[in-house]
């Protein structure tokens, strides 16, 4: 964890940076194209979060998060899209950080459960936003494809952590 | 002084039986509300309605349609809907992803697309009350 708090914001900073580049980049891998399911992604975005979770705090991982979130609209230009996204995001870093605390898992069941909740928190919004109960259908399928993008993000999260040390940042 | 870190799921290197667990428990969810939510269709499934925002703005009978129809909906991003009494297809759209071009919904088999970006809905078969029957895409 970083010793002092200048490291730490400077770490923040750059995990917020990232976060938002692998955010666009999962755009140019479209996987909608395999299987036409809207909001499917492979959650790269999320690789951030769980390692902000272990090398920082639940707090700093929230902040990390809602600032890629609010740059990501306004890059964008989709205020829409930052309640969706806000919304997975927070509910998949809620669900990281309390499946972190189980040390029967590693890092490939965090991340299950994380692609998992972000997929719910999405409809959620969704079945919020139209106010009809029909982006529920697409639940099912989501989270069959939740368990595939998590396990991958989870083997990224695990050479992540391994290859960078703790005390470097 | 250093306090001890609580040992937690970050401090395994390897996954673990348990991870399988995981995604077994995800899997059964997606395979409970998959037999919660899916019904099989019966009805006809030639109705078309376009909703948006919630409110419906248009409904077609695609059986009575004698050839192609273009349907423009309007709003964030507009979007063009191919009717014929085959079914329905959306064959021009302007948001950045067009998932929902990648479907279409055949006529005699309700389903469903939707447009996230305009708001859209686009409904084939069932009476107005239905909730849905079936998704395509």
């Amino acid at each position: 964890m970083p010793s002092t708090p200048v490291r730490r914001l400077a770490l923040c900073a750059v995990l917020t940076a990232a976060a938002l580049a692998l955010s666009f980049g999962e755009n140019l891998l479209p996987l909608a194209v395999l299987l036409p399911l809207p909001g499917l992604r492979l959650g790269l975005a999320n690789l951030v979060t769980v390692y902000a979770l272990c090398r920082l705090s639940v707090r700093e991982a929230a902040l990390i998060l809602c600032a890629r979130c609010l740059l990501a609209a306004l890059v964008g230009g989709n205020a829409a899209g930052l309640w969706f996204s806000l919304s997975g995001g927070v509910l998949a870093l809620l669900t990281m950080a309390a499946a972190l605390r189980f040390k029967k898992f590693s890092l490939v069941g965090v991340c299950i459960f994380g692609a998992a909740a972000h997929n719910t928190g999405q409809i959620v919004a969704s079945l919020l936003y139209f106010r009809s109960p029909a982006p529920l259908l697409y639940l099912p399928p989501l989270l069959a494809c939740s368990v595939v993008t998590g396990t991958v993000t989870g083997f990224a999260a695990l050479f992540l952590l391994k290859r960078i040390p703790e005390n470097t940042a | 002084m250093v306090t001890p870190l609580r040992p937690s799921a970050a401090d395994r290197r390897r996954p673990t039986p348990w991870d399988a667990l995981a995604a077994v428990l995800v899997l059964a969810l997606a395979a409970v509300l998959a037999l919660a939510l899916f019904r099989p269709p019966h009805n006809s499934g030639t109705v078309l309605t376009i909703t948006q925002d919630g409110a419906e703005v248009a409904q077609y009978d695609l059986s009575a349609l004698d050839g192609p129809l273009d349907v423009e909906v309007l709003g964030d991003y507009p979007l063009t809907v191919t009717l014929s009494p085959g079914g329905a297809a959306v064959t021009a759209h302007t948001c950045p992803g067009g998932d929902c071009a990648r479907a279409s919904l055949t006529a005699g088999k309700p389903g469903q697309l939707i447009c996230l970006p305009n708001h859209t809905i686009i409904t084939l078969g069932g009476r107005s009350s239905e909730i849905f029957d079936a998704v395509t895409g």
